[in-house]
Order: structure tokens, then sequence, then C-alpha cells
């Protein structure tokens, strides 16, 4: 059995986490590596989209839009009439579950380049398009249609965040910068697996933090972070194979829909419903969907679109 | 239906959806081993939602969110 050496980086934060060996990670190189991986999943996607652009990415990016649309509205019942929970953190968790992961899209992308999967290059589009309308629903459906926006300080906070700053400034600077993008390269993708190794392995510590939260807040919220993967994953294949994307595509638009949000969503809903409880959501989405996704769900997504696709 | 009971069957649906795709897996050649992992792991959590209901209740404490 082979598995892949960025997903065994993560198993090995897990297992220091769960034998509570103290790792001196500095919280300062956390945070660098998250920079780096948001500007050169950014770059890579920028560099795509200038060799790629056409009409058809537009429909493509409409259609995903609103994928990013349907899924909270599909995760807020289960959470309200299923899970008991109230109406605001019910939004809030769904307001996680319709956006999208950046970490599980770059190990999805590192397992389908060691597997040599092509894949579509424009993606990291969809994945900056994908963070948004999860957060604009989740409100609604908290404070209702009257709420959307309104407040400066969310708008700012939802559009303007630092995860969507840097991925969009790297997609810009990698659409634009043309040959010259070929003098950054050796840092930005030469050197990316090797900084999502040492980025899950903080990862792996981080998520033996939130299982802790999950002893006291409920088996419910287990199996729904293990249910919705399988379903929005399951519709972002059907949604892949409804565009006629290749089978890297499938996968990842799989991948995008079964990743949960913990990097925009839970600054903006900071913002917005503070009065959520926010370990819950990231007690779901980081102990449980992540490593669920990483460990479980890339290699079924994976084969899902291979069947989909009749490879 | 009580609310525990609602979350029970959930939780059940869950354990057994990943078992069955655990299996298929397996009967097609495939690594199916974490997803049937999943699926045994998450039948005793059933109990625990019935035997617990105010496990899955709104405890309004804050969090540390990751927010890079």
């Amino acid at each position: 059995m082979q598995l892949d050496a960025v997903v065994l980086f993560f198993v090995l934060g897990l297992a220091a986490g769960i034998l509570k060996v103290r790792l001196p990670f500095p919280g300062g190189l956390y945070q660098t590596l998250t920079l780096f991986l948001l500007l050169a999943i950014g770059l890579k996607g920028g560099a795509a989209l200038a060799e790629h652009a056409s009409l058809r990415i537009v429909r493509e990016s409409l259609l995903v839009v609103g994928f990013g649309v349907v899924l909270p509205l599909m995760a807020f019942p289960l959470l309200r009439y299923v899970g008991g929970l109230n109406r605001v953190n019910s939004a809030a968790i769904a307001a996680h579950y319709g956006s999208v992961s950046v970490a599980t899209y770059a190990v999805a992308v590192a397992v389908l380049d060691a597997a040599g999967v092509a894949y579509e290059p424009y993606f990291p589009l969809f994945v900056v398009l994908l963070e948004i309308p999860a957060i604009i629903v989740g409100l609604v459906l908290a404070k209702g249609l009257s709420a959307g926006l309104a407040s400066r300080k969310l708008a700012h906070e939802t559009l303007l965040s630092p995860g969507i700053v840097l991925m969009v400034g790297g997609l810009l600077i990698g659409a634009f910068a043309g040959d010259s993008l070929s003098k950054i390269s050796p840092f930005f993708m030469d050197l990316f697996q090797g900084a999502l190794a040492l980025f899950l392995l903080k990862m792996g510590l981080i998520t033996t933090e939130q299982l802790g939260a999950l002893k006291q807040d409920g088996p419910f919220l287990t199996a729904f972070g293990i249910f919705m993967p399988l379903l929005a994953g399951g519709l972002g294949a059907l949604l892949g194979q409804g565009l006629g994307l290749s089978v890297g595509g499938i996968t990842l638009l799989a991948v995008l829909g079964a990743s949960a949000s913990y990097i925009a969503v839970p600054a903006a809903m900071r913002v917005a419903l503070p009065q959520a409880n926010a370990t819950l959501s990231m007690a779901a989405s980081l102990g449980i969907t992540f490593p669920f996704n990483v460990l479980a769900g890339i290699p079924l997504y994976l084969l899902l679109a291979q069947w989909l696709h009749g490879s | 239906m009580p609310q525990h009971s609602r979350q029970r069957f959930f939780i059940l649906f869950v354990a057994l959806l990943n078992l069955g795709l655990a299996t298929a897996l397996i009967a097609n050649g495939h690594a199916g081993l974490p997803l049937g992992v999943i699926g045994i792991a998450l039948l005793p959590l059933a109990w625990l939602a019935g035997r617990n209901p105010a496990a899955a209740t709104d405890t309004q404490r804050g969090g540390d969110s990751y927010a890079a």
C-alpha cells in the first residue's frame, strides 16, 4: 500500500497531537505557510487563466457559484431539524460547509499530480468563487433576507478577507505577469509540495485540539461532518460531469463541494454572527471533515470521477 | 419524533452509508478500509446520541478560529 507523502505528514501531526508531543511549531511559521499556499495557488490559477480564458469558464463559474449557494441550503435543515441546533449556529455551520477549504484543495491537487491525473488548470478561480456565496447564504439563513451584506464591516470582512485578497491577488499577478512569472516560479511552484507537507503537519496538531471539543459537543456533529462531504462531494462530481470536466476536474469539484472552510468563513462569521458558537463550526470542519476528506474522501472522489468519466 | 431519536437515526444512516461504501469499494478491489473503520466508529455514537441528548445542544462558549 502506498500513501501520499503529503498526507502522511498530516498523519504524523495527528499522531503527535494524540500522543501529546509538544512539537515546536512556531505560530509565525504556520501563518507564513498559509500565506505562501494561498499565493501559490492563486499564481498557478492566474497563469492558467491567462492561457485558457474563454466564455466557457464564465459559464462554468456561474454554475459553480450556484453550487456554493445550494450547499448551505442543504446543510441548514439537517443541522436545524435533525441536529436540533439553534438557528444561528445552524446557519453559521451551514456557511462553513458551503464554502471551501484551500488546504483540502491543495492536498487533492498534490494527490492528482502524484497520480498523474490531469485537471483543468483554472480551478483556483473556482476556489475563490466558492469562498463567498456561502457566507451570504449563511447570513440570510440566520438573519433573514434583509441582512445580506448591509454591514460595511461585514462586507469588508467577507470580500476583503486576507484569504480572498491573497488568492485573488495571486490570480491577478499570475494572469498579468506573463513570462516574468518564471522568475518567481522556483520559489512558489517548486517548493509548493514541501510547504504543503509542513502545513499539514501543523493541521494534524490542530485537528487533535478540535477533536476535544467534539467530545463535549456531540455525536451528531461527527456524523454530520462525515455525511456532508459525501453528499456535497457526490453532487460536485455530478456537476463536474455535467460541465464536461476531465477526471481531475470532476475530482477537484467534488473536493471543493466536500470541503468545509476554516479560513474565510470563521472570520466573516465572527463579525456577522458573534453569537454563534465558533467551536462547533471549527470542530466539525477542522476536526472531522478535513481529516475525513484527506484520509478517505479524496481517493473516493477520484474513484467516483473515474467511474463517472468511464475511464 | 424526539430529537435524540432523529439524531440516532441520522448517525446510524451515516454509519451504514460508510459501511456500504466500504463494502462496495472492497468488492471492486479498492481500498475501502478507511470508510469501513469510520462506519464502525460511528455505530457507538448513535447509541451515545440517545444516551446524552444534551451533548448536541448549543453551549455558548467562545472558540478560537484559525483564520489565517
